[in-house]
């Protein structure tokens, strides 16, 4: 039995599914339909205005004044910097970071959500992290988020969605704090946009993956009762015959009772996937074995991350990988995509 | 005629740079788009080479190596005004305008902001027509004007001028456009703007403004025509193995499967080198280059990049015919299937 | 097996090649059916312009540089009604090449190296005969290995004839052996022939009292016109090995009967004969053996005693069974083949020295074999056979043991009579310009001591003039580099020479 939960209502709506099916609906908080449950998955849309301010490092070279960081600009509230630093696609340093100049922008930024972008860091990410310990000497307990891990090449569209995610950290750990506290002792899983659920631990390191989860679930939840949630039907069939309190006199009518239809969708759409995993990186290898044996490391890492995202371990399997080498580039640079999904313990 | 290309014209010269464009990536599209957009504000002035004072010299710039890598080193901001400067000072005179070396995407865009930060004029038409992967393969080429001296601008600041005989610029260039960082701005075919009237395919930048306008039709953007070749999905992406070619290509070649979804349900193959130099229908050989061949993604309308092709994606498979010099004996040699290694 | 009939000379097919000839193993899409007259190697398109209707083309170089290549030549092979296109399996799609070779009718075969498999498929579809030859060959090789096993039999046909579903009915149709064709099994007990498709051949499998045992059927795609009588050819090697499977069964089945049918013959020369069959029906062979001192239980050691030279009596049964007991001992005497027969506790050397008095003592010119040591008596029929052969292969007066039997003595045993005809007119070719029986004497020498050099060591000559007589050989016809012609030869040399 697994619950789905909407959050984004007055009151957060809880459904019970066991073996896929939606059994009950759970209007006044999910605690109420816990027992029994072995997992909880959490569809959730963040938002994103007013957006919390954040820190934002680019490591590389100079360069236009429209092509800058987006933090710091009037949409985006915050500070940024250019520090000299990256890397070149080949693996070649751009220059030495210059982490004097991250230590005083560290010092002087006044804020503790830090989002950092190097040049060739999907490739490299040696800077990024070294950034990361200034960081967290400078300023024990800052949030910190990597490019890298996105792994995204287009050092613009990176650092945005770092900037993005970076933005989005404090108001995930506050919805995670929440939940675990409804659901004390119950793993829980956010769902992705992308479809797929993330353990609660990554939610809270890149909460960008799941901005849109609980419209993604909806949509999915719909697509899956397809007829039953239509606002003049009755309850979906079988979910007032088994297991917990029936909410559907709650739905009310109007708005309310589509939002209310809406959560229930999204509620039972979260439950529908697996953890997912993707990492993308470029990577150098000179023949056909250098090649494999680098894949397999970006695979093997996939499959860690989706067990850390929550996969039972044994289930993890890698389900989709796409490798095209790089064009007007040295011979064996590769642009590897590789997805590893599981499911939940 | 005399117009210019401003922020109001901007947005439909980009999208029409982009219409039968592969290789960009939306990275370094926009990252050039938004440069491009930053230097607009006056307007750069379009020109037919014909109205240039004859002797007006004349260099072709254009974006040269990988796009990924531009995306992930941006540019200082004075590469296209650098690669422009060092070619005069190799000339020892001035370059009164600039034209493309082809139109394809960042390729439309560079020019323009050179244009833009020397302030001088941008010739209506281009080197190709279409696009091709090497530096050479040029209708400037098949004129008789060759590509060096060519300047180079890479984004750490280095400049190079680089002067040889025709035939060995490719050569040169790419483990320069490398050691630079793997992209740079060129400036090369220095010309006078009548040898530039008499070698360029003339009016393209203005039916690129045409073509890119939301309402315009995708054939508006071709002066020599264009055909459907099939419908299908992608069935397969393969490594071909490599061939042997004069100068080397920049890229590894591959080889797309697509199924025809109507009609025949024929096997159509697409044999890449960066762009699409064959294409087969049940072996048959139904289109090569010159002409251009690029598949058009059905669901959104965007031309899919050989390196983005994954099987399961529905396309329309569409074949640009090239301009006439390029299907003469000499067009034929430096941009036809042998150029690419493909003996038929 | 008869001389080669019509069809034997049909052109290959495509399918041949891949499922039993030279292509074997290789992945093919598409039918392989039409015929292969010639093979041409492409390395460029342009060759495609002169390559004939039924060419099995072969790719290499240029022509074979990627997928794109291989689907114009399979384009090209189209226009030209070409056999088959043939490509390197390196770095090709399979999955294209199917869908093409289905869409354009064209047979698409992948193998490792085309330059080889060129050869190959050159040779075969020069001299389609030889090649089915070949196979014949193998199998019939093959079969001899197998034994009379109906399974290990059909098990070899199955294997050689590829493509081919090859089962053993019995005469009432039921299965026997082979692969089982359930939808084309009549209902259990319903007499007659199977139903379904035509089969590819069919042959009799005769009993040894000459009834109908039951038939070989070989159900497969009509690969070619030469197709069916290779098949039928090969089904035929089989009759005599499911023949002696079918002997070799019944015995087994009978052996309790054989058993009693030898006690009770020494039972009726110890006892009274009207007695016979009157008693002890219920009492165990085993116990009755052991009663009379027969050993039935391991190590046992066969042993057959024949007249040397001639055929025995009827009469001289009981004479042998009396030398046998007094010089072996308490052991069984059964009729077998051209002799006597039994099994003994003894040692196998201890056996052999008694077998030697005992063919001492018969007062008729007599061979003796020792089967080899087994460790019950449901081996024995496999030391009683090998008792046989020893006994056949041994010298007069002499005792020959299965377990040190050689090729030596192998040739030896030859039926030098029977084939003394048919070597002569194997070697009549030589043996017309032969005339001191030199190059006879030199060629059994070369091949004897397989090369030139050792023969002319043998035959304390020049190495040059052994060469020299080679040459006079091979002038006449005789083709030493082929394995089979070497074998028959060889053969001959010594039913002649000996």
């Amino acid at each position: 039995m697994i619950l789905g939960v909407a959050l984004g209502r007055p009151t957060p709506v809880a459904v019970v599914v066991r073996d896929g099916a939606l059994v009950a609906i759970v209007a006044s908080g999910a605690h109420r339909a816990r027992a029994g449950a072995r997992a909880a998955c959490v569809a959730v849309d963040l938002a994103e205005t007013p957006m919390a301010p954040v820190a934002a490092i680019r490591v590389a070279g100079r360069c236009p004044a429209v092509l800058g960081p987006m933090a710091g600009r009037p949409e985006v509230p915050g500070v940024a910097t250019i520090v000299c630093g990256g890397h070149r696609l080949t693996g070649r340093e751009l220059a030495p970071l210059d982490t004097e100049a991250v230590r005083r922008f560290v010092a002087g930024c006044g804020l503790a959500d830090f989002a950092v972008t190097a040049a060739g860091s999907p490739a490299v990410p040696d800077h990024e992290l070294a950034v990361a310990e200034i960081i967290a000497a400078e300023m024990p307990g800052a949030r910190i988020t990597l490019s890298y891990e996105s792994g995204r090449p287009g050092l613009r569209e990176r650092e945005e969605d770092t900037v993005r995610s970076a933005a989005l950290r404090p108001q995930a750990a506050r919805i995670a704090d929440e939940t675990a506290r409804e659901l004390p002792g119950l793993p829980i899983y956010f769902a992705r946009t992308a479809g797929g659920l993330v353990s609660a631990t990554y939610f809270c390191r890149a909460p960008l993956v799941c901005r849109l989860g609980g419209t993604a679930s909806a949509a999915r939840g719909r697509a899956a009762l397809s007829g039953d949630l239509s606002p003049g039907a009755g309850p979906p069939e079988g979910t007032l015959r088994d297991g917990g309190p029936p909410g559907w006199e709650h739905a009310g009518s109007g708005p309310e009772r589509a939002a209310y239809l809406d959560a229930v969708a999204a509620a039972y759409g979260a439950t529908l996937t697996g953890p997912v995993a993707e990492v993308e990186r470029i990577v150098r290898a000179r023949g056909g074995e250098e090649l494999d044996r680098r894949l397999r490391e970006i695979r093997d890492e996939a499959l860690t991350r989706v067990v850390s995202a929550g996969a039972a371990p044994g289930s993890a399997t890698v389900t989709a990988s796409a490798v095209n080498p790089l064009s007007f580039l040295p011979d064996g640079l590769y642009w590897a995509r590789i997805t590893a999904t599981g499911a939940t313990p | 005629m005399s117009r210019r290309i401003g922020l109001a014209e901007l947005p439909a010269y980009a999208a029409g740079s982009r219409l039968f464009a592969t290789g960009a990536t939306e990275s370094s599209f926009r990252l050039t788009l938004d440069w491009a957009r930053s230097l607009a504000g006056q307007g750069v002035e379009l020109v037919a080479a014909g109205e240039l004072a004859p002797g007006t010299r004349c260099a072709a710039v254009t974006l040269a190596g990988s796009m990924i890598a531009l995306s992930e080193q941006l540019p200082g901001g004075d590469e296209p005004a650098g690669a422009v400067r060092t070619l005069e000072r190799g000339l020892g005179e001035p370059v009164g305008a600039v034209v493309a070396l082809n139109l394809a995407a960042e390729n439309a865009l560079i020019p323009l902001i050179a244009a833009a930060t020397l302030d001088v004029p941008l010739v209506d038409g281009d080197g190709t027509g279409r696009v091709f992967p090497l530096v050479e393969q040029t209708t400037f080429t098949l004129a008789g004007i060759g590509a060096a001296p060519l300047a180079l601008a890479g984004a750490s600041g280095e400049l190079v001028l680089l002067d040889t005989v025709p035939g060995r610029v490719e050569e040169l260039l790419r483990p320069l456009v490398l050691a630079v960082g793997g992209w740079a701005v060129a400036a090369c075919y220095p010309m006078s703007a009548r040898d530039l009237a008499g070698a360029q395919v003339a009016g393209t930048v203005s039916r690129l403004l045409e073509a890119g306008r939301p309402e315009s039709a995708r054939p508006s953007a071709v002066p020599f025509g264009m055909r459907t070749l099939c419908e299908g999905r992608i069935m397969a992406v393969e490594g071909s193995p490599r061939r042997d070619t004069g100068p080397s290509l920049p890229s590894l070649p591959s080889s797309i499967v697509v199924e025809e979804s109507q009609g025949l349900r024929r096997l159509v193959r697409l044999e890449a080198y960066n762009e699409i130099v064959l294409a087969l229908a049940d072996g048959a050989v139904v289109a090569t280059t010159p002409d251009q061949i690029c598949m058009v993604s059905t669901r959104d309308g965007a031309v899919v990049d050989v390196d983005r092709a994954v099987p399961g994606m529905d396309v329309e498979v569409i074949v640009v015919k090239a301009a006439p010099v390029w299907h003469t004996e000499r067009g034929l040699e430096l941009g036809g299937p042998r150029a690419f290694g493909l003996v038929l | 097996m008869s001389a080669p009939k019509a069809g034997w000379e049909a052109p290959v097919t495509v399918a041949e090649l891949v499922t039993a000839g030279p292509l074997a193993g290789a992945l093919m899409y598409g039918t392989g059916e039409k015929p292969v007259h010639e093979v041409r190697i492409v390395d460029e398109p342009s060759a495609f312009g002169t390559v004939a209707p039924h060419t099995a083309v072969v790719l290499v170089g240029a022509a074979a540089s990627g997928g794109w290549a291989v689907e114009m030549a399979m384009r090209r092979a189209w226009e030209q009604a070409a056999a088959c296109v043939i490509a390197p399996s390196s770095g090709l799609s399979p999955a294209s090449g199917a869908v093409l070779a289905e869409r354009l009718g064209v047979t698409l075969i992948f193998v490792d190296d085309p330059l080889v498999t060129a050869v190959r498929v050159a040779s075969a579809a020069a001299r389609p005969e030889a090649a089915r030859m070949q196979l014949v060959a193998r199998a019939a090789t093959r079969l001899a290995e197998a034994g009379p096993s109906a399974r290990a039999v059909l098990g070899v046909l199955n294997a050689e004839l590829q493509g081919a579903s090859v089962t053993f009915l019995d005469r009432y149709g039921r299965h026997l052996a082979g692969r089982r064709l359930p939808d084309r099994e009549p209902p259990e007990g319903g007499g007659g022939r199977p139903a379904g498709p035509a089969a590819l051949a069919e042959v009799e499998v005769p009993d040894q009292e000459g009834g109908l045992l039951g038939r070989l059927v070989a159900h497969g795609s009509l690969r070619s016109p030469g197709w069916p009588p290779v098949v039928r050819t090969v089904l035929g090697l089989a009759v005599a090995p499911l023949a002696a499977w079918s002997a070799t069964a019944r015995l087994a089945a009978s052996r309790d009967f054989t058993l009693q049918e030898a006690l009770a013959v020494r039972l009726i020369e110890r006892r009274p004969p009207r007695e016979e069959g009157a008693s002890g029906e219920q009492e165990s062979a085993a116990a009755r053996a052991a009663a009379l001192g027969w050993p039935v239980r391991g190590p046992l050691t066969a042993y057959l005693v024949r007249p040397w030279g001639r055929r025995a009596g009827p009469e001289e049964g009981l004479a042998a069974q009396a030398v046998i007991a007094a010089t072996v001992g308490r052991v069984p005497v059964t009729r077998r083949g051209e002799g006597w027969a039994g099994w003994s506790a003894l040692p196998p050397d201890d056996l052999a020295e008694r077998l030697r008095e005992c063919v001492e003592a018969l007062p008729w010119p007599s061979a003796a074999g020792i089967g080899t040591t087994v460790e019950s008596l449901e081996a024995m029929e496999d030391s009683l056979l090998g008792a046989e052969a020893a006994a056949i292969v041994a010298e007069r007066g002499a005792v020959a043991r299965a377990d040190r039997m050689g090729p030596a003595e192998l040739l030896g045993a030859l039926p030098a009579g029977v084939l003394r005809a048919p070597a002569g007119v194997i070697l009549q070719p030589l043996l017309a310009i032969d005339k001191d029986g030199t190059l006879l004497e030199t060629l059994t020498a070369v091949l004897d001591e397989g090369g030139a050099l050792k023969a002319a060591e043998r035959l304390g000559v020049h190495r040059n003039t052994v060469t020299t007589r080679l040459e006079r050989i091979k002038a006449v016809g005789f083709d030493l580099d082929d394995a089979a012609t070497r074998l028959a030869i060889q053969l001959a040399c010594h039913v002649i020479l000996h």
